[in-house]
């Protein structure tokens, strides 16, 4: 998937503006608070229908307007056009169309242009609580298989529901008859969701240690899935996944009832990253970080384009910060490679392959 | 400003999917037209509250003790539609094809809306099939989650009761061309197919 052109209407600093990336390697640069990132944010809105700096919608529109306008227009692999439309004001929310027709659930349009980012407060994956790095793998499987992100989306309704129930019971309000319908429910999606999660991680763990060894010259990384109800040397097999969960909250059931909450499941499951058998939060540099969490994104390219049709687009914002230069022309050399890509900058980088685009000339 | 019309705004707007421009509107309608046609919206909004009451044994609005439906000598007795609430009831009925009678639950289990088993008219429903006997329970209850729950544990009390407890189908919207059927209704329609019957 390419973007061919994008168009804003008072999205943050650009009031009217309309910008068309060449079909390889970009690097838009300018100074600070130009609005680079708002234009990797705004090819986001169109792919994932949000912000991918978790930034609220309301946010977005220019001080003093009501509304923000997103117009993108997209070529797929077979040359086909497909325009992109998200709309936000306060009074109406937001509302997105694709080829003119409005979308009434947003996770329906996910997956339709595959998109890869980075941004310098991704460190959290490493840094941050499991919930960072569950959220990692949620974005990266959901664009890849509708029926996961459907799990997911219902996982989460039952979850609550669940402990809502949890908390009824121990205050006596509702007996346990509910309990075991909705843990059934329950294990039966947990069960979609950490097997397509296993699945993931072993698919794309051979693409992060070819990625990680070209950028920082030898380095051996790992990814290992930390499940909350099952050991790692006795897996149970897809099928039995479910059965094993539900006996497990069955045996912790005083417990999850004392506490009002849903003991163990992917909502508490985490993923743990190592350099050489080190766990990368306690032991890497800084630099080490966020190498490595660049090579995972990039990893994602090669298993995007092994389980899809279209080639993703990369938005990589700020990347070349922090990096020597050798990692960066490493970086460089692997991306020159990659289909459409968009790098922010605020330094001039020049070369035959890449398009270098002022932004201080567009606006 | 004119009191006895702000009044009517005010009420117009408890309605739902009616905010303070509709009910202006439609407040103002009622003033431009014949002052008969207003009368006669305000006697049959005081007719259905004051005649209907919930039938006894379905729970539907009814003019009498049982509804004409549950009443009906034409109407199967001993097949019960479980619906969730009067306008799905309606929906069937509209449908022209269902013979059987019917009972409204009045929600879904939803714990975190504080609905529980007890909230419902579920100990209605165990003391029919006690009575009434059924020869089949139709869960007919919609595709949310919530509505999914709910027809799991109806669908469990009463098969261990020995009860036939059955389910609408979930598949394909009639009239849909395939290549605008999203992928789970699809996969959800090629799970529950069925065999094909030719007519002779
Ligand atoms: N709602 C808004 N209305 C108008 N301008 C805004 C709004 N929100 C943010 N801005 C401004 O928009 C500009 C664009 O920010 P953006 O993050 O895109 O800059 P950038 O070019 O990526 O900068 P940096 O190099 O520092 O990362 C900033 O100057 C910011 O102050
Ligand atoms: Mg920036
Ligand atoms: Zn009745």
């Amino acid at each position: 998937m390419k973007v061919r052109q994008i168009q804003f209407v008072h999205f943050r600093n650009h009031r009217a503006f309309t910008f068309e990336p060449g079909d390889g390697l970009n690097i838009i640069y300018g100074s600070n608070g130009s609005g680079k990132t708002t234009i990797l944010e705004g090819i986001h809105y169109c792919a994932l229908t949000k912000s991918f700096l978790s930034i609220y919608d309301s946010e977005f529109v220019t001080y003093g307007k009501t509304f923000f306008l997103i117009n993108g227009l997209f070529v797929n692999v077979k040359e086909k056009l497909t325009s992109i439309k998200v709309t936000y004001s306060r009074d109406t929310g937001k509302q997105v169309s694709v080829n003119t027709r409005n979308v009434p659930t947003f996770s329906e349009h996910v997956g339709t242009v595959p998109c890869i980012t980075f941004s310098p407060a991704d460190i959290l994956i490493v840094n941050g609580a499991p919930a960072e790095r569950r959220r990692f793998l949620d974005k990266a499987i959901s664009q890849m298989d509708v029926k996961y992100l459907q799990a997911l989306i219902q996982y989460r309704r039952l979850l609550q529901q669940r402990n809502a129930l949890l908390l009824l019971i121990r205050d006596r309000q509702a007996d346990q008859n509910v309990l075991d319908i909705l843990t059934e429910q329950l294990v039966e999606k947990a069960a979609i969701i950490v097997y397509a999660r296993r699945e993931f991680i072993e698919g794309i763990m051979p693409c992060v240690i070819s990625k990680l060894r070209i950028v920082s010259g030898g380095e051996n990384p790992s990814l290992t899935y930390r499940c909350t109800f099952q050991n790692d040397d006795d897996v149970p097999h897809k099928d039995s996944m479910a059965n094993h969960l539900f006996g497990h909250l069955k045996a912790r059931r005083s417990e999850e009832i004392a506490r009002g909450q849903t003991a163990a499941g992917p909502h508490r499951d985490d993923i743990l990253f190592a350099l050489d058998e080190k766990e990368i939060k306690k032991y890497a540099s800084q630099g080490q970080k966020r190498t490595f969490i660049i090579s995972l994104k990039l990893a994602l390219y090669d298993y995007f384009q092994e389980h899809q049709k279209e080639k993703p687009i990369c938005l990589l914002d700020d990347l070349f910060s922090e990096l020597d230069s050798k990692r960066v022309s490493a970086l460089l050399s692997i991306l020159a490679d990659f289909g459409q890509t968009l790098i922010t900058s605020t330094e001039k980088r020049t070369a035959s392959y890449i398009n270098s685009v002022n932004i201080h000339d567009l606006i | 400003m004119i009191q006895p019309l702000e009044e009517l705004v005010e009420a117009l707007c408890t309605l739902p999917t009616i905010g303070r421009k509709s009910a202006w509107r439609l407040a103002l309608h009622l003033m431009e037209r014949p002052e008969q046609d207003a009368l006669k919206l305000a006697e049959s909004i005081v007719r259905v509250r004051q005649k209907l009451t919930r039938c006894k044994r379905c729970y539907n609005y009814s003019e009498t003790e049982l509804c004409p439906i549950c009443s009906s000598a034409s109407r199967d007795q001993k097949q019960i539609c479980v619906v969730e609430k009067p306008v799905d009831l309606f929906a069937f009925e509209r449908s022209g094809r269902y013979r059987g009678v019917y009972h409204i639950l009045g929600g879904v289990l939803s714990p975190l809306n504080g609905i529980t088993v007890d909230k419902l008219r579920i100990n209605e429903l165990s003391m029919r099939i006690i009575n009434e006997q059924p020869g089949e329970l139709i869960l007919g209850l919609g595709g949310s989650a919530d509505a999914e729950t709910t027809a799991l544990y109806l669908a469990r009390i009463y098969r261990q009761q020995g009860i036939r407890v059955t389910r609408l189908a979930r598949g394909l919207p009639v009239g849909m061309e395939l290549e605008y059927v999203d992928q789970i209704t699809l996969s959800q329609a090629l799970n529950e197919r069925t065999d094909v019957h030719y007519e002779s």
